[in-house]
């Protein structure tokens, strides 16, 4: 790719200031933070060694050295602290921060160091807000999330009450957190659970209480139930209207075709039930190819809703 | 270092150089100068500035614009107020350098797990950029009060750039779109909107004539800007109207439903218990889309019956008798 001169200005303005910071780096170090090739690296470094300020002589000319692979700024001249920021990357800035917050509830101390660091952001560039991509807020944000996350990183272990909506039961139970991450919109914690001896995922939304407990007497039992056995697959034909519901349960499928009439696709699951509320939603814009226990589940399922409105 | 440190900048064996270089060296010289300097001066001090006196003007006048699109602001000022002919430039430190100096370790580590959020994609590389420029302040990061949470988000396309350029500078865009058919729109684009972890465009569709939401994952192909710049008019208010942006303060549908005792407890939850009603409790949910709420609560089968609204109700059990007989 052939380089403007305008970005080869731009990274030798940058990069005086950042060796300054982080004398005898590596030119191929430097070369990564960059994101060029240490030769470019080199020829950038010679080419800055020729410039300086008017009168050009040794004392005007940026000092540096750099023939031993490891670069130092002996003499700046002006070019002492980085450059500002430019709009492009205040809106890059401001909405990957947006994103963290969108997770967050408002309670939440991060939330609040998130929104000051905003403000100081765009108190160095004016942007007009219309020019930053909208996020929005998550609606399944939890305000034990604080809570979870010290546990994890603290090791410790939570007492809480969870709704599972696939058995739809409240229970209580002890849980060792073990990761937490967000997808779809939701957000979803990893931990081994006393209750049933097995690693389990829960939705952060549907924790309706957490308090933090002492798990020392507890000791995990085995690993081994933790290994999730799917062994369900279904295949199913998808409208184009439905076509939302692929792409937000895209990593359990797989696709088989995509044209005009809409999507084939295959699930791997670790058991129907799931998948039998989820299409229960849909009526004719899924439909189920195979298998055919699946197909009568439904309609069993199906039947004795409707017999609710008969009367 | 070498000796041959001493040759003359202007003299540099490299031409790929020339530009750079004498960029460099002009904003080295209007930083270090207190004063304005005259064009007469910058041609006879600054190195790179050869030629016949047209040449110099002419290069002078593209560096000046080429430095201002990097974002460097060069200000021009009166040497001598009596003399009000003679322009004089410089760039003063103030505007030049990152004013961020009060950021904490903390700060720097969010700003970091910021940058860090978008990988591979155009909208990273100025993050990156932008994280450069902070580490270059010499604070170090501190990740303990950081979080533990892992985000995970769709990645922007190689076409956000292009989308957001025709928003800054309200261009009219094509593109080719999927959805119940392939088909090419015309769109002057609103805002780039990430929500549930996709992103969305957000604009007024010419075709229709009116305010559409497309899903970024199902453009085929880039975008185009077609027609002139200020083409159209963002209103200033119209996130506080679009249905994406609204909130939860926002005038919402209350659906009526029966719950069996001891079910549907996800349900439940979303909702405000009215009364017992014998096998089952009444409970009221709001809800704004019916499509979202009524598979929220076939989930439930035969746990939940619908009272009313009464298209709600019918709706549901359209979708029973689909899933029954289709």
């Amino acid at each position: 790719m052939v380089e403007t001169a305008l970005t080869r200005t731009a990274r030798a303005l940058d990069l005086v200031p950042f060796v300054i910071e982080h004398p005898g780096i590596s030119v191929e170090d430097l070369a990564r933070e960059f994101s060029v090739t240490p030769k470019q690296m080199l020829s950038d470094l010679s080419m800055i060694f020729m410039c300086g300020l008017p009168g050009y002589s040794t004392l005007e000319l940026i000092d540096l050295s750099y023939e031993d692979g490891y670069v130092s700024i002996i003499d700046p001249q002006v070019l002492t602290r980085p450059r500002n920021l430019s709009k492009s990357e205040i809106v890059s800035l401001m909405l990957s921060l947006e994103s963290l917050a969108s997770l967050r509830d408002p309670t939440d101390p991060l939330f609040v160091s998130i929104k000051n660091l905003q403000q100081k952001l765009q108190a160095t560039i004016k942007v007009p807000l219309l020019e930053i991509p909208v996020v929005i807020r998550s609606q399944s944000k939890s305000e034990f999330l604080p809570l979870i996350e010290s546990a994890i990183k603290s090791g410790s272990g939570l007492d809480i009450t969870y709704i599972s909506a696939s058995s739809d039961k409240k229970s209580e139970r002890v849980i060792l957190p073990e990761s937490i991450y967000s997808e779809n919109g939701f957000i979803y914690l990893r931990a081994w659970c006393y209750l049933t001896q097995s690693s389990r995922i829960f939705r952060l939304d549907r924790i309706e209480n957490a308090k933090g407990v002492s798990i020392r007497d507890m000791k995990v039992l085995s690993e081994e139930h933790s290994a999730t056995t799917e062994n369900f697959t279904a295949k199913l034909h998808i409208n184009k209207s439905a076509r939302l519901f692929y792409e937000q349960n895209a990593s359990l499928a797989t696709l088989e075709s995509d044209d005009e009439s809409g999507l084939t696709i295959s699930m791997r699951l670790r058991d129907s039930e799931w998948l039998i509320r989820s299409l229960m939603g849909y009526g004719t814009e899924i439909q189920v190819l195979s298998p055919q226990d699946l197909r009568e589940a439904l309609a069993k399922r199906a039947q004795s809703a409707l017999a609710l409105y008969k009367n | 270092m070498s000796s041959s440190a001493s040759t003359s900048p202007s003299n540099s064996s490299n031409s790929s150089n020339r530009k750079p270089e004498r960029l460099i060296n002009l904003t080295l010289a209007l930083l270090a100068t207190r004063r304005y300097l005259t064009k007469a001066e910058i041609f006879s001090t600054v190195a790179g500035y050869d030629g016949k006196p047209e040449t110099q003007e002419r290069m002078f006048e593209r560096d000046k614009d080429d430095l201002r699109s990097m974002g460097i602001e060069i200000e021009v000022g009166n040497l001598d107020p009596f003399f009000e002919d003679e322009p004089g430039y410089r760039i003063t430190s103030d505007s030049y350098a990152l004013k961020l100096s009060d950021l904490d370790s903390a700060e720097v580590a969010l700003l970091s797990l910021a940058a860090g959020l978008w990988q591979q994609s155009i909208i990273s590389d100025d993050a990156q950029n932008a994280l450069r420029k902070l580490r270059s302040l010499g604070i170090p990061a501190d990740y303990s009060a950081a979080g533990a949470l892992e985000v995970k988000f769709e990645q922007p396309q190689d076409f956000f750039n292009g989308i957001l350029s025709a928003i800054e500078n309200r261009k009219v865009i094509t593109f080719t779109y999927s959805s119940s058919s392939v088909k090419e729109r015309t769109v002057s684009p609103y805002t780039l909107t990430l929500w549930n972890g996709f992103w969305y465009l957000i604009g007024l569709d010419h075709d229709s004539s009116e305010m559409r939401t497309f899903k970024a994952s199902r453009f085929v192909g880039g975008v185009k800007e077609i027609g002139k710049a200020n083409a159209y008019e963002i209103p200033a208010d119209f996130r506080l109207h679009h249905s994406l942006f609204r909130s939860e303060a926002q005038e919402k549908k209350v659906a009526r439903v029966l719950i069996r005792k001891g079910h549907a407890h996800t349900l439940r939850s979303s909702g405000k218990f009215v009364e017992d009603a014998g096998e089952f409790d009444r409970y009221e949910i709001p809800f704004e889309s019916a499509t979202t709420i009524s598979r929220q609560i076939l989930w439930h089968a035969d746990q939940v019956i619908v009272e009313s609204p009464p298209e709600l109700k019918s709706k549901v059990i359209k979708v029973l008798d689909e899933v029954l007989h289709g």
